[in-house]
């Protein structure tokens, strides 16, 4: 029955799609980390997502769907490497090579260090919370947040730099309090 | 060092220093896995941000707005939620020429308070189409143009809301342990709230919205395989009168307040199936979704064109963990937005009906993508 046929491929389609839910926080990473640009690395992420779903068939179950997709970013990298103006000493293959051993080691999942953050940001107030806000829900640049908020570009980027660590700090603690 | 990595990801190395640390990088491990650290607090920083902004809680007395569209209150909905799309944004007037923008812009400068407030209320009738050319503005340096801006920008989105709503909402389903003990009319378990589907009620996880982000390229193909994936296993409709009608002969279903709520045979935006499914009656948590044949699929379609006002997707947590969900919710939440977007769908935001913050919620939507001057 053809429709039966359809719903194999798609079950195999879904299991991928369903396995970039999963994993993308760590695959958002090492794009972060290898770009150095939030923006950038969500739309080589999404790249990826895309790849990923049209190449299912080039995935075999059961094996590590983390560095499959992450070789497929190391892929989109390169790519971007070449057509980025910026400059590119971070982008060399030998830079991805360290960061890909890194994220294998890396690659238990986030839920924890998730939990602690959430709950870290909900006890946040004040400038801190705002240049929070403004950073990662506006999407704005540091000297676009210092005009927001009427700052220097250095006093808006201390600020950030505060508040990053204060929640680092909170999110180490509330680890170490719940083993 | 720690400094050095966090200015790396923010992208504001002096000249020469990310050189040094691409060479630092290649030799020093600890310090790759330091940056990648670093790295996954951004992404994780990226979605929980937005997040708690979304499900900031609403005062117990006041019912959210997104809550609002369960007992579909026109009124409520008008204030609670923004909107757009091909048939809510105003048609295209004819448009003011850039210059004119430049320079009622200038004129909210002036030392003249009378043409500082002609110049504000003409920029208030500006098209939403046109709008983007006011979007610069909103960062002003000038404290005076800039605020003035920011109203002229909640002034023309506010003018939208007279019109009917569309809204498309995610939610979390509770898991089948919670639904299992509860029984309708109790009260939910903290977290849940109760919402009615046709007769019974379900369990849903609150905030309904979870988290926005952006998505961008062929998201109606990625939010077609999420939902048969299994994430995405409940969709909600509220259609016209004509709709509702419709699919109450079609499928057997209550309708309640003039919105229909049970699962159908195919997701549609505005007539496009962007994935198709069949109704599961009895499944654990309300109706589920699995994937229907192409006849099934267009009969629903072909009853609802034209008709579809309300979608809601909902995210079941039966095939994840609840801790899980939080990534499926968040995930979806972006790609089904773009993808409604994406095929020229109308969506919503919640807005705080007492302050909203049209400014805010415009900022959203840009940053998923919308593009107003594609409206009609």
């Amino acid at each position: 029955m053809m429709a039966l046929e359809v719903d194999a491929d798609a079950d195999r389609m879904a299991e991928v799609a369903a396995l970039l839910v999963k994993h993308r926080v760590p695959l958002l990473a090492y794009l972060i980390a290898a770009v150095r640009d939030g923006n950038d690395a969500e739309d080589l992420l999404q790249e990826v997502s895309m790849a990923a779903v049209r190449s299912w068939e080039q995935f075999t179950p059961g094996t590590n769907f983390l560095a499959w997709a992450r070789e497929i970013a190391r892929r989109r990298v390169l790519e971007y490497a070449k057509a980025s103006r910026k400059a590119a000493a971070l982008l060399d293959p030998e830079v991805l090579a360290a960061l890909e051993a890194a994220a294998r080691e890396a690659d238990d999942p986030p839920d924890r260090r998730r939990d602690a953050l959430r709950e870290c940001l909900a006890g946040m107030g004040g400038h801190a919370r705002r240049v929070l806000d403004l950073r990662y829900a506006e999407g704005l640049s540091v000297d676009r947040i210092a005009h927001a908020i009427g700052k220097t570009v250095q006093s808006a980027y201390a600020l950030l730099k505060r508040a990053r660590a204060a929640l680092r700090d909170c999110a180490a603690r509330r680890l170490e309090a719940t083993p | 060092m720690n400094d050095r990595l966090e200015r790396a990801l923010d992208g504001t190395l002096e000249e020469g220093e990310d050189a040094r640390l691409a060479q630092e990088l290649k030799g020093d491990p600890a310090l790759a896995r330091e940056l990648l650290d670093r790295a996954r607090d951004e992404a994780l920083l990226r979605e929980l941000v937005p997040a708690a902004r979304v499900a900031a809680p609403a005062p117990k007395s006041e019912p959210s707005p997104r809550w609002r569209i369960l007992s579909m209150t026109a009124a409520a909905l008008a204030f609670g939620l923004i909107f757009y799309g091909i048939l809510v944004a105003p048609r295209a007037t004819p448009a003011a020429p850039q210059d004119e923008f430049a320079r009622q812009i200038e004129k909210l400068g002036s030392a003249d308070p009378a043409e500082r407030e002609a110049a504000l209320e003409t920029l208030k009738k500006t098209p939403i189409a046109k709008l983007p050319a006011l979007e610069r503005h909103l960062d002003s340096p000038d404290a005076e143009v800039r605020s003035r801006v920011h109203e002229a920008v909640a002034a023309a989105l506010r003018s939208a809301l007279a019109r009917p709503v569309v809204k498309v909402e995610l939610r979390a389903l509770a898991p089948g342990t919670l639904s299992k003990g509860w029984k309708k009319g109790q009260k939910a378990p903290d977290g849940y709230e109760a919402v009615p589907m046709g007769e019974d009620e379900i369990l849903v996880a609150t905030p309904a919205v979870i988290a926005r982000e952006q998505v961008k390229a062929d998201s109606v193909k990625l939010a077609e395989a999420a939902v048969s994936s299994g994430a995405a296993t409940q969709v909600q409709f509220a259609a016209t009168g004509e709709g509702d009608t419709a699919l109450e002969k079609m499928l057997g279903g209550s309708g309640q307040n003039g919105i229909v709520r049970m699962g159908v045979g195919a997701v549609l935006a505005d007539g496009r199936v962007i994935a198709r499914c069949r109704v599961l009656k009895g499944r654990e948590g309300g109706w589920g979704l699995m994937p229907a044949t192409k006849e099934e699929a267009g009969r629903v379609e072909s009853a609802l064109k034209g008709t579809l006002k309300t979608v809601a997707f909902a995210v079941t947590a039966e095939r994840a963990d609840a801790a899980k969900a939080d990534d499926v919710r968040a995930a979806l939440s972006g790609m089904l937005d773009r993808a409604a977007i994406d095929a020229g769908m109308r969506v919503s935001l919640p807005l705080d009906a007492k302050a909203p913050d049209f400014v805010a919620a415009w900022r959203a939507l840009r940053r998923l993508g919308w593009r107003p001057e594609a409206v009609r």
